[in-house]
C-alpha cells in the first residue's frame, strides 16, 4: 500500500492503554497520501481517535511503527512534529478569557526557541489564520464569548497557524450546525487545495462522503476497509461497519446515505 | 474564607486567654482586711462569682482543676490544712518551675488531674467535696461539675483586691480565718509600704516604664505587652512607675509590638519577662541587639531581667507582691534603699509557706532569676 | 496589507500593556521607597531623611528591621501571587490558591515539624517545609481526579480544603506534643502569619529560593499557556506537558513554602492578584505572571505597613489581607462580567 506519495504509514502498530488490559489495536497497517483528505469512519469506541493520538505522536505504540515521510515518528522533536502536524481536539473549554487572537497566536509555539516570546511577525501569521477560517473580525473577543462553531473554526486556525502539512481533527463537525459544517466542510476543502494532507475522524457517513477523498473504516481498533471513498462508501460495507442496514445512493454526483428503513 | 474565620476566631479565643493570667471579671472590693470571724455553724461563702455555697461541715477533699493552675495551688497551700485536704490537683508547673512539689512531699500522688482537656466527669471521679477554679474556668468546668452534684467554689487571684476577698474565702473553707486574716495583713503591709512612698510621688516623679514579655517560638522572636487590667500593669503603678503603654489600643491579652513601637514609647525603665528561657540570657541579648543597644533605658542600665525564683515575680500568683516591692527597688532605690530584697523574700516564704531560712536559701535562692538583687 | 493593519493594532495592545507594567513596576518601586518612611517610630508616621540621619537608633530600626520587613513582604506577595496564577492555569481552575490546595498548610506543617524534631535550622526548616508543600499538592491533586462528584473546579477546591484541613490539623497536634503543658497550644503565628519578627537573616535565607523560581515562572510564562490546555494539544503544539507542568508547580511551591516558613501562612494573595491581573491584561500568562508579581508584592507591602503602623500592637498580617482580600474577592464575584479588554 505505501508508495512514493505516502506520507503517514501505520505499519503492524499495536497499542494498549497503560490502564487498559485488552489490546486497542492489534497489528494495524493504514497508509495516508499526501494531498488527500482522509476520513476515518467508525461507530464511538472504534479506537479511531486513539489513532488520531498515535498518529500525533502522542502516543507510542507497544509493537510495529508508525512513519512520516519514510522517517520513524520517534526521530522527530516534539518541535518538528508541532511544524508538520497540527491537531484540532473534538473540544476545548477554558476558564480564561484568552482573546481570539491570543489563542491563535499559542499555534505558534513551534516556532519558538523554548524560552522565548512571540514575535510580531508570529501575531501578524495568527491574525491571518483567523482571517482565513473567517473570523477575522472577532480578533479581540474572548473565546469563551464564543459559539460552539466558533470556537471549533478557532482551534482549527490555531492548528493553521503551526503552518502543518498535516491537519488532524477530532469529529471536527459534531458540534457544529448546518451552516458552520457548511463552513468547516468549505475550508477543509481550501487547504487541501493548497497541499495540506487531512485526516479527521467521525462517525458521520455524511460527514465523511461529503468532503472526503480517502476513507477508513474502524470498528473495535480494527480497520475493516479502506481506500478511496467512491470504492469504499458502499451499503455493504457500512451496514458491516454499523452492523445495521444501511444503503447508500447517488444523487447529482453526490453519495446519500440512508440507513432508516 | 473558611480560613479566614477559622483564624479571627482563633485569634479572638487565643487574645482572650493566654498561658498566664485572664481578665478579672467582678468589681475590686475594699482592700481593707476584713476581722476574724467566730467560726460557728456551717459555712457559707459567697464566691469570686457572687455565687451563695454553704457547706455544712469544711470540706476534707479539695480538687483543684483548670487554667493556670499552679497560682490557684500556691495561693492555697498558704493553709496549713490543704496539705491534708487537698486531694487532686492538675499539674503545678509553669515551664520548669514547680512550687508545690518541692513543698508537699506528698504531691506527686495528688496531681492526677494533668492533661489539657481533663474533664468534669474526671475530676468528680477523684470523689471531691469541693473543687477549686478560677472563675473563667465557670462555663467550661464548672456547670458540668456542679451538675454532676459537686460543690464548686470560683477565685480569681488576679488583682491585690481579689487576693483579699479570695484568702478570706478560703479562710472560712478552711475554717481558719485566722489564718486568712494573717495573710491578708502581710499583703496589705507589704503593699502599703510600698504604695504610701510612691503615693505621694508627683507624675514628674513616676518614671515611663515598660514591660514587655519575650517569646521566642517557632522560631520567631515577639515582644509583648500585657494589656492595662492585667497585675502587671497594677504592679508598675503601685511601684510608683507609669506604664507606657498606656494609651495603646490593647487586646485582652498579650499584644505583639514592634521595637520600633518600643523605641517611639522609649521608656526609662525595661523590665523584661521571659517564662520559658532564662530571662538573664534574654537580657544579655537584647544588650547585645544594635537596636536595643540604642534605646534609653538599655544605654543607661537601666533594662532590667524580671526578678523571680520559682516562677517570675510579675504574674498573678502569690509572688506578685515580691515583683512590687522589687519594682519599687528599682525605680526608686532612693526611696527604698533600706529594703533587702532577699530579706522580703525570705520573710515572703516564711510568713506564707512555713518555710524556714535554711530551706528557703537551700532551695529557693538557687533559684533566683532576673535582676535579683 | 490587511494582516499588517492588524499587525500594527495588536503592536498597539501590546505597547500599552508593557506600559502599564512599566507603570506597575514604578508603583511597586515607589511603595518600597515610600513604606521605608514610614512607621511607628518617633511617631506614628513619617519620618523623613533628616532624622534618619541624626538619630542613630532610627537608622538601625530602618536598616535593621524595616528594609528587611519590607523587602521579605516583597518577596511574599510576589511569591504568593505567582504561585496563585501558576497553579490556576495548570489546573484550569480560576478558583485556586496555595492556601486553597494544602500547599501553604503543608508548608507550615512542615515547618513545625522540622523546628519542634529536627531542631532545624533556617536552611532545614526551608526544605521541610518544601517537602511537604510539594506532598500536599500532590494529595490534592490525587484526590481530586478521585472524587466522584462535580466538575473539575470543584473537585479540586474540595479536595485542597480537606488536605488543607488534613494538615492544619497535623500542625496542631505537633504543637501538643511539643508543649503540652500549655494551655491552648499557640499556632497564631502559622494560621495568621506576621513579619514582626523578620530580620535580614531570614531575607537573605529565603532570597536565593524565592528569586530563582520566580525567574522561572517568568521565563516560562508563555509556555504555561500552553499548559492549560489538554495534555495532546499541548503536545500538538511542541511542548512536554508532564514535565513542564512539573517543573511550574515545584517551583511554586518552593517558593511558596519558603515565605511560609519564616512568614506563617498569608492567604488570598494568590487567589485575588491573578484574578487582578487578568481583569487588566486578559488570561495571557505574558502579561498576568509579571503583572500578578508585581501586583502582589506591592500589596503585600500594603498589608505589612497597615500591620505595623495601624495599631501600637501589632495586627497579624493574614488578617489583614483576609479582610481586604476577601471584599475584593466578593466584589469581584458580584460585579458584571467586564469584556475581556485587549
Amino acid at each position: 500500500m505505501n508508495t512514493e506519495n505516502t506520507l503517514l504509514s501505520f505499519n503492524h502498530v499495536g497499542f494498549t492503554y497503560p490502564t487498559g488490559d485488552k489490546p486497542v489495536m492489534q497489528k494495524l497497517d493504514l497508509a495516508i497520501e499526501a494531498g488527500t483528505i482522509t476520513a476515518i469512519l467508525g461507530p464511538n469506541g472504534a479506537g479511531k481517535t486513539t489513532l488520531l493520538h498515535l498518529a500525533l505522536g502522542w502516543l507510542r505504540p507497544q509493537y510495529g511503527n508508525i512513519l512520516l515521510y519514510g522517517e520513524p515518528l520517534q526521530n522527530f522533536s516534539r518541535r518538528e512534529l508541532g511544524r508538520w502536524m497540527g491537531l484540532v481536539p473534538q473540544s476545548e473549554n477554558t476558564p480564561f478569557e484568552y482573546s481570539l487572537l491570543e489563542y491563535v497566536l499559542l499555534g505558534r509555539t513551534p516556532y519558538l526557541a523554548p524560552l522565548a516570546m512571540p514575535s510580531e511577525e508570529d501575531v501578524a501569521i495568527s491574525a491571518e489564520k483567523l482571517e482565513e477560517v473567517g473570523l477575522g473580525t472577532l480578533q479581540s473577543r474572548s473565546v469563551t464569548s464564543i459559539s460552539g462553531g466558533e470556537r471549533q473554526l478557532v482551534l482549527i486556525a490555531r492548528a493553521l497557524a503551526q503552518e502543518p502539512k498535516i491537519l488532524l481533527l477530532d469529529e471536527p463537525t459534531s458540534h457544529l450546525d448546518l451552516s458552520n459544517k457548511g463552513r468547516l466542510v468549505h475550508l477543509l476543502r481550501q487547504l487541501q487545495k493548497r497541499g495540506v494532507t487531512i485526516i479527521f475522524t467521525t462517525h458521520e457517513p455524511d460527514v465523511a462522503s461529503a468532503l472526503a477523498t480517502h476513507m477508513v473504516l474502524m470498528r473495535k481498533g480494527e480497520i475493516l476497509t479502506t481506500g478511496p471513498s467512491e470504492n469504499v462508501m458502499t451499503g455493504s460495507n457500512l451496514t458491516e461497519l454499523y452492523h445495521m442496514p444501511i444503503t447508500v445512493k447517488k444523487l447529482d454526483g453526490k453519495h446519500v446515505v440512508l440507513w432508516d428503513d | 474564607m473558611q480560613r479566614g474565620i477559622i483564624g479571627i476566631f482563633v485569634v479572638v479565643l487565643l487574645l482572650g486567654m493566654t498561658a498566664c493570667t485572664t481578665k478579672p471579671t467582678v468589681e475590686a472590693t475594699a482592700s481593707v482586711v476584713p476581722e476574724v470571724a467566730a467560726t460557728a455553724g456551717p459555712i457559707v461563702i459567697t464566691d469570686a462569682l457572687g455565687r451563695t455555697v454553704t457547706f455544712e461541715k469544711a470540706p476534707t477533699r479539695i480538687a483543684l482543676a483548670g487554667k493556670a493552675l499552679f497560682m490557684v495551688a500556691d495561693a492555697l497551700y498558704v493553709f496549713p490544712e490543704s496539705y491534708e485536704r487537698i486531694a487532686a490537683m492538675g499539674s503545678t508547673s509553669q515551664s520548669n518551675g514547680d512550687f508545690i512539689t518541692m513543698i508537699d512531699e506528698n504531691a506527686a500522688a495528688k496531681i492526677t488531674l494533668t492533661g489539657d482537656s481533663v474533664g468534669p466527669e474526671q475530676i468528680a471521679a477523684a470523689n471531691p467535696d469541693v473543687v477549686v477554679l478560677k472563675s473563667s474556668n465557670a462555663e467550661k468546668l464548672g456547670t458540668p461539675l456542679e451538675a454532676l452534684g459537686v460543690p464548686v467554689v470560683y477565685v480569681d487571684f488576679e488583682t491585690p483586691e481579689q487576693y483579699t476577698r479570695d484568702f478570706t474565702n478560703l479562710g472560712l473553707l478552711f475554717q481558719n480565718e485566722a489564718r486568712a486574716a494573717e495573710v491578708n495583713q502581710y499583703y496589705h503591709d507589704k503593699l502599703q509600704a510600698v504604695t504610701s512612698v510612691t503615693s505621694n510621688l508627683s507624675d514628674n516623679q513616676k518614671p515611663s516604664v515598660l514591660v514587655v514579655y519575650y517569646k521566642n517560638k517557632d522560631n520567631t522572636v515577639s515582644f509583648n505587652v500585657p494589656p492595662l487590667s492585667w497585675i502587671q500593669t497594677t504592679e508598675v503603678i503601685d511601684a510608683g512607675g507609669t506604664p507606657v503603654w498606656s494609651d495603646a489600643e490593647l487586646g485582652d491579652g498579650w499584644t505583639t509590638v514592634t521595637v520600633e513601637q518600643v523605641a517611639a514609647w522609649n521608656p526609662e525603665y525595661i523590665f523584661v519577662i521571659s517564662y520559658f528561657s532564662p530571662v538573664t540570657d534574654v537580657v544579655t541579648s537584647l544588650e547585645a541587639d544594635p537596636q536595643w543597644a540604642e534605646l534609653e533605658a538599655v544605654k543607661n542600665g537601666k533594662l532590667y531581667g524580671f526578678a523571680g525564683d520559682v516562677f517570675s515575680w510579675d504574674q498573678a500568683d502569690t509572688r506578685w507582691i515580691l515583683g512590687t516591692t522589687w519594682m519599687a527597688t528599682k525605680l526608686h532605690p532612693d526611696l527604698f534603699s533600706g529594703v533587702d530584697i532577699t530579706a522580703e523574700a525570705a520573710g515572703f516564704y516564711e510568713t506564707l509557706y512555713g518555710m524556714d531560712n535554711t530551706a528557703f536559701t537551700s532551695k529557693i535562692v538557687p533559684l533566683f532569676s532576673g535582676d535579683l538583687p | 496589507m490587511k494582516s499588517q493593519s492588524q499587525a500594527s493594532i495588536s503592536d498597539k495592545k501590546i505597547a500599552s500593556r508593557s506600559q502599564i507594567l512599566f507603570w506597575l513596576v514604578v508603583l511597586l518601586l515607589v511603595t518600597i521607597a515610600v513604606s521605608f518612611f514610614i512607621g511607628r517610630y518617633p511617631k506614628p508616621g513619617f519620618i523623613s531623611i533628616s532624622q534618619i540621619q541624626q538619630d542613630t537608633l532610627a537608622q538601625r530600626l530602618v536598616f535593621n528591621l524595616r528594609v528587611p520587613r519590607i523587602l521579605t513582604a516583597m518577596l511574599l506577595g510576589a511569591s504568593l501571587a505567582a504561585a496563585g496564577g501558576v497553579f490556576q492555569m495548570i489546573f484550569s481552575n480560576p478558583l485556586v490558591d496555595p492556601g486553597f490546595l494544602g500547599v501553604s498548610q503543608g508548608a507550615s506543617f512542615g515547618a513545625a515539624f522540622c523546628i519542634v524534631f529536627l531542631g532545624g535550622s533556617l536552611w532545614a526548616i526551608e526544605g521541610t517545609a518544601a517537602l511537604f508543600a510539594c506532598l500536599a499538592l500532590a494529595l490534592s491533586y490525587l484526590l481530586a481526579r478521585r472524587v466522584k462528584y462535580g466538575g473539575w473546579v470543584l473537585r479540586l477546591v474540595l479536595a485542597g480544603i480537606a488536605v488543607s484541613a488534613l494538615f492544619s490539623a497535623g500542625l496542631g497536634i505537633i504543637k501538643y506534643m511539643a508543649d503540652p503543658l500549655s494551655e491552648l497550644q499557640e499556632i497564631t503565628f502559622w494560621l495568621l502569619g506576621g513579619l514582626y519578627s523578620i530580620t535580614w537573616k531570614q531575607f537573605l535565607i529565603i532570597l536565593p529560593v524565592v528569586v530563582v523560581c520566580l525567574y522561572v515562572i517568568y521565563r516560562m510564562r508563555w509556555r504555561l499557556n500552553l499548559l492549560s490546555l489538554s495534555d495532546e494539544t499541548a503536545f500538538s503544539l511542541g511542548i512536554a506537558p508532564g514535565r513542564e507542568r512539573a517543573l511550574l508547580l515545584v517551583v511554586s511551591v518552593a517558593a511558596t513554602a519558603a515565605v511560609v516558613s519564616v512568614a506563617g501562612m498569608v492567604g488570598w494573595i494568590g487567589l485575588i492578584m491573578p484574578h487582578i491581573s487578568r481583569r487588566l491584561f486578559g488570561a495571557d500568562a505574558r502579561y498576568m505572571i509579571p503583572a500578578s508579581m508585581l501586583i502582589g508584592a506591592t500589596f503585600a507591602i500594603l498589608c505589612d505597613d497597615l500591620a505595623r503602623i495601624l495599631l501600637a500592637g501589632e495586627i497579624p498580617l493574614g488578617i489583614i489581607t483576609s479582610l481586604i482580600g476577601a471584599s475584593v474577592f466578593i466584589y469581584l464575584m458580584v460585579r458584571q462580567k467586564l469584556p475581556v479588554r485587549k
